[in-house]
């Protein structure tokens, strides 16, 4: 099951047909490049990431399963975009307490809540200050829109350390835009 | 608090990580009930509920990012370009093979610098509604491998024999025993290219 995002489409709908790739291009290429600019942070990287991207679909369009498209090109530019992190690891991945509870900001008044007041950019930026796992974990919950146990299997992780990547990684990120 | 799902909850227990879980909908109904009550008494917890809620919707609310112009298009035509640019390399493949076989002394190398990675060019029609292409080559990166292949030939090129025929060209006396041997690797060393 695939909880829709905000960003996921109408025309995301689950069908039986097996779309060729200037389909796919055509109709869900804006989903993949935002998502490969939430995963990466700037146009020049998330260029390098879809074209990453378009590659796989190419290679995979043939074994694709019908179903949510923008679920599985959700996947894919995760994986891409960890493929590449571990592959350069052009930063180490910061260790974070273990303990959740460390890394819950705290609490502000109302007046401080008022999230329509915070920019696209600054929540871009907040973001891309997130270790490279718990980012990617964040953004196949909060853009791809996939469920838990998906995310586990995607990413070959516990369901334990996804909901504990997600829970870090908003209250990093509530914490970054404070 | 771990973030261990522990069933035996206290109702004083704060829930931690959980609550993001809550949020999700993702607890099953048991913890889901713990965590309700749970952040009804406890104001910390009921704050940090707030914050969490906060910062997935900021998330969730951020718009769509769009492409910079021609990007699409030169996707589009990327993909177009590496497709034709296959075909052309397993007709080179063809011809070295061929070379490899008159030419035995000449030891048969792969092609370097031909990678089949994506190259963009900026020059086609549309790609989507939300990626428009204009005349502006925003996007216009080296393409490598885009030189024609023909020049490759089946002939050999003057430069490529030296004149005094120092171990190019037919050398009448050692029987090539290898001529397989350099044509299996000049097939492959292409194919790996192409495929690569």
């Amino acid at each position: 099951m695939v909880r829709r995002s905000s960003l996921r489409r109408d025309g995301d709908v689950p069908t039986d047909d097996v779309p060729s790739w200037d389909e796919v291009a055509r109709r869900h290429g804006d989903f993949v490049y935002t998502v490969a600019h939430r995963l990466t942070g700037d146009h020049h990287d998330a260029q390098d990431l879809v074209q990453e991207v378009f590659l796989r679909v190419q290679r995979g369009l043939a074994t694709y399963r019908p179903g949510s498209i923008e679920a599985w090109l959700g996947r894919i530019t995760t994986n891409a975009f960890l493929d590449d992190v571990r592959r350069r690891r052009r930063r180490p991945v910061v260790a974070l307490p273990d303990d959740p509870d460390l890394v819950v900001p705290s609490a502000l008044s109302a007046d401080e809540q008022v999230a329509s007041e915070t920019l696209p950019d600054d929540v871009t930026r907040a973001l891309q200050a997130l270790p490279e796992d718990y980012r990617a974990t964040v953004v196949l919950c909060d853009v791809v829109g996939l469920r838990y146990e998906e995310i586990s299997a995607e990413l070959g992780v516990p369901v334990g350390t996804v909901r504990s990547r997600i829970h870090r990684g908003r209250a990093l990120l509530r914490r970054a835009l404070a | 608090m771990s973030g261990t799902v522990t069933p035996g909850l206290e109702p004083f227990d704060h829930p931690g990580d959980l609550l993001s879980a809550h949020l999700d909908g993702e607890l099953p109904a048991e913890l889901a009930s713990h965590v309700e009550c749970h952040v009804a008494t406890c104001s910390r917890c009921r704050a940090d509920l707030d914050e969490l809620a906060a910062a997935r919707a900021l998330l969730r609310q951020l718009p769509v990012v769009s492409a910079p112009p021609g990007f699409g298009a030169a996707l589009v035509r990327s993909r177009q370009q590496s497709s034709r640019r296959g075909v052309a390399l397993a007709l080179v493949a063809a011809s070295v093979a061929v070379v490899a076989g008159l030419f035995v002394a000449d030891p048969a190398t792969p092609p370097s610098g031909n990678s089949p990675a994506l190259a963009l060019t900026s020059d086609s029609p549309r790609f989507d509604a939300g990626m428009t292409a204009t005349t502006r080559p925003a996007l216009t990166t080296t393409v490598p491998g885009a030189s024609p292949a023909p020049t490759v030939a089946a002939v050999p090129a003057p430069g490529r024999v030296p004149p005094a025929g120092a171990g190019a060209v037919a050398d009448p006396s050692p029987p090539p025993p290898s001529l397989v041997d350099r044509v299996g690797d000049a097939v492959t060393g292409l194919l790996d290219a192409i495929g690569g």
